[in-house]
């Protein structure tokens, strides 16, 4: 072997790994047979999730080809907009149509828009070989039937280039090494098309010659796409919001009103307020995020909002959505926050009050089982029959962390929303949460043992109206007996005390919550057009502000002994866990209109500390 | 010849007036009901005025609403002495403009008809028949059952029945789900009966429905809650005994509201009528004595 040669072998092997080429000397023949090195093909991705691809580290590259709590690669739908690019209007300044809104985000072009828009592409990396031979071919291999979901970039420094998966890649790439990022198009909207995982492969085609094996190598990483995940009541609010309804007194004191108990409870809180003319805040959107490994242990998170999936003008072409729904993408969506939108609009027209986020909650974290729910659980009002937009509902079904939702009856309802009749709040108990749920049964005894001491002529709703004050019309004044002898509202009361019953028999089913740790939370409710609203104010249907701070609507009970019967009971019932109340009046705007104080706001929460990947679904 | 003669005159009676439901009314009950309109205006012309206001309202509690349908029925059940405001809108004076949605038109018509029958005056039968008697849809047809059932009167029981069995199809499963609200034994005795041979499970829950209001425990304990103060536990018994035979019968979700409703009449007789049918489903049965009170 000559100098040079040997120089040669040397240099490969200290080049590459393990099974390099080499050489050995034939005893006596004063030849160097080369025993040729298999070749280093080498696919990163960020497997062991800390948010860089770490060439040399093995963690990085073992089991990369699987996915599970442990280990595997996570990358992003790209669906923000991080450089405000998009409108939500046309050239000619007309509302984009429904459908047209959402068409535009991140991931809908080809171009990276700025360093926001590259902190959500996830890395990956063609490890270096610089001996690769010539005539070696080199490819990037995707599923078909997932290569449309995702879009890769081959990047150098700040220049970012779309790397077509159907094209073979140069061989200066691969002697070279080559970074890659990776964004998903979109999120996973039907696991039955597409569960979130793609597996991506470099494949090498090694020709023949005499320092490497010849063949065809591959190296898989399997990736998974974020979910997108809904908050639960534990994690802190870091915005609110409540519409302000323009012209309209009764919502500028709601705001008023509300602004002061956010203020005192929590002076950094904001409140947004958005002025559209739909008050029904809770229900036209619904708050979330989807979050992918970060550098030094952070989550990389993008906030969502998702549109709900609400109907409203079905013979509309353009506009058949809830118009105030639109203010996902026309004001929230932005940089580092998606806006999301599902709908079938062929989805039944009777069933569409299911589809308002006031009956998509989230229940805290549990452990029931073998399972844990460590971000929640979602919660909806759904029976079969009376049943939300299964489109969406596949879609969030599809996120898998927080499902399957637990269903419960809410058909009964006129509005038909599981916060009309259920909530969940903070605790310093083991569960951490406990669960506050209408009892008209209490009601009725608090009321009827008022009668018994003699206050049955004790006046409730007392300065309020049904309808709205104009003219000399009545107010809403009703007393203890009175009330207790309605046969209307004692009729629907019975009903609700049984359905509501059976609503807690299922959650105690599915998160093994006792009746230790429910709260009752007492008011009776009448019957309108065969089915069942809130009579007295629906208390239970409150805002939490803080984990000792909570909006609530004024009963307008009865004054017993200097104090509101309904606001003394809430207040004895929540003190052991240290809340303290306050009463926010909204029988006009929001009690009247068959909602409260939780119909009224919605919130965005701190992004829990609990990192999804490391849960098991 | 006679019996034609006897329809022509009928029919040259019948006037067509115009409120919010086309309710037609022969020209007898017509005159009443005029003469009692005009007395209530100008006795109490501000409930007029109240019913007119919410009428008014209706294009902004509609576009407002939060469920189903805008909550009308509680504020014109809130207005004091307006029993003949609402039949007035209903038959005369209250059709609401054309092009609002038809969830407004339901939300008007079903509230006006509710919040009139809750007034339980028997003065307002007539009217209230007529309105039964429109080709409405299904969830106004089910108000009309409803604030008819509300009076409690022989006359309304056998509308009623009348209606229950001429109509078919969603308008019968309407007058089956409202009906209930008449708590009379004829009624309560139709509503098992047609339970024990009903087979498709829209009329089964409908019927569960009615039979649930019209044994409802807590409302019969009222004043106003049954008409016939004798028959209350008559009541009770006819429609548990029609929903525990269900019960031990039917599956999925007519079964689970079968129970339900078993809990919402809560009857004495209760738990010795799930003994007897617990052989079929012993745990089942034993779940739902153990939740009966």
């Amino acid at each position: 072997m000559s100098p040079t040669k040997l120089m040669a072998l040397a240099a490969v092997v200290l080049a590459c790994g393990c099974e390099s080429p080499t050489g050995r000397l034939e005893a006596g023949v004063g030849t160097v047979t080369i025993i040729p090195g298999t070749p280093p093909i080498d696919l990163r991705a960020d497997v062991n999730r800390n948010g860089v691809i770490d060439l040399e580290l093995d963690t990085e590259d073992a089991n990369e080809d699987t996915w599970d709590e442990t280990h595997g690669a996570i990358f992003l739908a790209n669906i923000d907009d991080d450089s405000g690019r998009c409108r939500g209007t046309d050239a000619a300044g007309r509302p984009l149509s429904d459908l047209a809104l959402p068409t535009c985000n991140d991931a809908t072009d080809e171009i990276v828009n700025g360093d926001d828009d590259a902190a959500d592409l996830a890395p990956l990396a063609i490890k270096a070989w610089p001996q690769a031979p010539a005539g070696t071919v080199v490819r990037l291999l995707i599923d078909q039937n997932v290569a449309d979901t995702v879009r890769l970039f081959r990047h150098s420094g700040d220049a970012y280039q779309v790397l077509d998966p159907a094209l073979p890649l140069a061989l200066a790439d691969l002697q070279a090494g080559l970074s890659i990022s990776i964004e998903a198009k979109d999120i996973i909207r039907d696991s039955a098309t597409w569960d979130g995982t793609v597996d991506l492969t470099l494949q090498v085609v090694v020709p023949e010659q005499k320092y490497w094996k010849p063949g065809t190598y591959s190296d898989t990483v399997r990736l998974r796409v974020a979910p997108v995940l809904t908050f639960h009541h534990l994690l802190p609010v870091e915005s609110a919001y409540a519409s302000a309804v323009q012209r309209d007194p009764d919502s500028a004191q709601f705001v008023t009103d509300l602004r002061a108990a956010v203020a005192a409870a929590s002076p950094n809180m904001t409140l947004v307020t958005p002025a559209v003319e739909d008050q029904w805040t809770q229900d036209f959107f619904e708050t979330g995020y989807t979050s992918m490994p970060g550098p030094n242990g952070a989550q990389r998170v993008m906030r969502v909002f998702l549109r709900s999936a609400n109907i409203e003008n079905p013979f509309d072409r353009n506009y058949p959505m809830r118009a105030a729904g639109r203010i996902v993408f026309t004001r929230f969506r932005g940089k580092d926050v998606a806006g999301i939108q599902q709908i079938d609009l062929r989805s039944d027209y009777e069933t569409q009050s299911l589809n308002s986020m006031g009956n998509f909650e989230t229940i805290p974290p549990y452990t029931q089982g073998a399972r844990t729910w460590a971000l929640g659980r979602v919660l909806r009002g759904s029976v079969r029959g009376f049943a939300p937009d299964q489109s969406f509902v596949s879609m969030t079904e599809s996120q898998k962390y927080q499902e399957p939702s637990v269903n419960i009856d809410t058909s009964w309802l006129l509005v038909g929303h599981v916060d009309e009749t259920v909530t969940f709040l903070k605790a310093n108990t083991p569960r951490g949460w406990i669960m506050l749920a209408n009892d008209a049964r209490l009601a009725k005894q608090m009321l009827e043992a008022e009668v018994m001491r003699g206050n049955g002529a004790t006046r409730m709703f007392v300065g309020k109206r049904w309808i709205d004050e104009m003219g000399n019309e009545p107010p809403a004044e009703t007393t203890i007996s009175r009330l207790l002898a309605n046969a209307d509202v004692m009729q629907a009361s019975a009903e609700a005390a049984v359905k509501v019953d059976e609503q807690v028999a299922i959650l105690k089913r599915e998160t093994g919550i006792t009746d230790a740790e429910i709260i009752k939370v007492p008011f009776l409710h009448e019957d309108v057009q065969g089915t069942s609203l809130a009579h007295q104010v629906g208390t239970v249907n409150l805002f939490v502000i803080d984990d000792k701070t909570l909006a609530v609507a004024d009963p307008h009970g009865p004054i017993i002994d200097g104090k509101d019967l309904f606001k003394k009971q809430l207040e004895d019932a929540l003190a052991p866990y240290g809340y303290t109340i306050r009463f926010i009046d909204d029988w006009n705007l929001y009690h009247r209109q068959a909602g409260e104080v939780h119909c009224a706001t919605n919130a965005m929460r701190a992004i829990p500390s609990t990192k999804w990947w490391e849960v098991k679904p | 010849m006679k019996t034609l003669g006897l329809v022509t005159v009928l029919v040259a009676q019948v006037v067509l007036a115009k409120g919010a439901l086309d309710v037609k009314l022969s020209g007898a009950e017509l005159t009443t009901l005029q003469r009692e309109i005009a007395a209530a205006k100008k006795a109490h012309p501000q409930a007029f005025v109240a019913v007119a206001q919410v009428r008014a309202q209706m294009a902004s509690l509609d576009a407002n609403k939060r469920g189903r349908f805008a909550p009308v029925t509680p504020r014109l059940n809130s207005i004091p002495n307006a029993t003949w405001a609402l039949a007035d809108a209903l038959a005369f004076d209250g059709a609401l403009d054309a092009t609002l949605p038809p969830s407004a038109h339901i939300a008007w018509q079903s509230g006006l008809l509710e919040a009139l029958g809750a007034r339980r005056d028997v003065k307002t039968e007539g009217v209230l028949i007529a309105a039964l008697a429109v080709d409405s849809s299904p969830e106004v047809l089910r108000s009309a059952a409803d604030g008819l059932g509300r009076l409690g009167t022989d006359g309304a029981a056998n509308a009623l029945l009348a209606s229950a069995t001429a109509r078919r199809g969603s308008a019968r499963e309407a007058v089956l789900a409202g009906m209930g609200s008449c708590r009379r034994v004829s009624v309560a005795s139709y509503l098992a009966r047609q339970l024990s041979l009903s087979t498709f499970e829209k009329e089964q829950l409908a019927l569960v429905k009615s039979l649930s209001v019209i044994g409802n425990e807590w409302a019969l304990e009222t004043p106003a809650g049954a008409p016939v103060k004798a028959e209350v536990a008559q009541l009770r018994a006819i429609a548990a005994g029609a929903l525990v035979k269900l019960f031990s019968e039917a599956s999925g979700n007519v079964r689970q509201q079968a129970s339900d409703a078993i809990l919402v009449v809560n009857a004495p007789e209760t738990k010795v009528l799930l003994a007897q049918v617990r052989v079929k489903d012993p745990a089942a049965v034993d779940a739902l004595i153990a939740k009966t009170r």
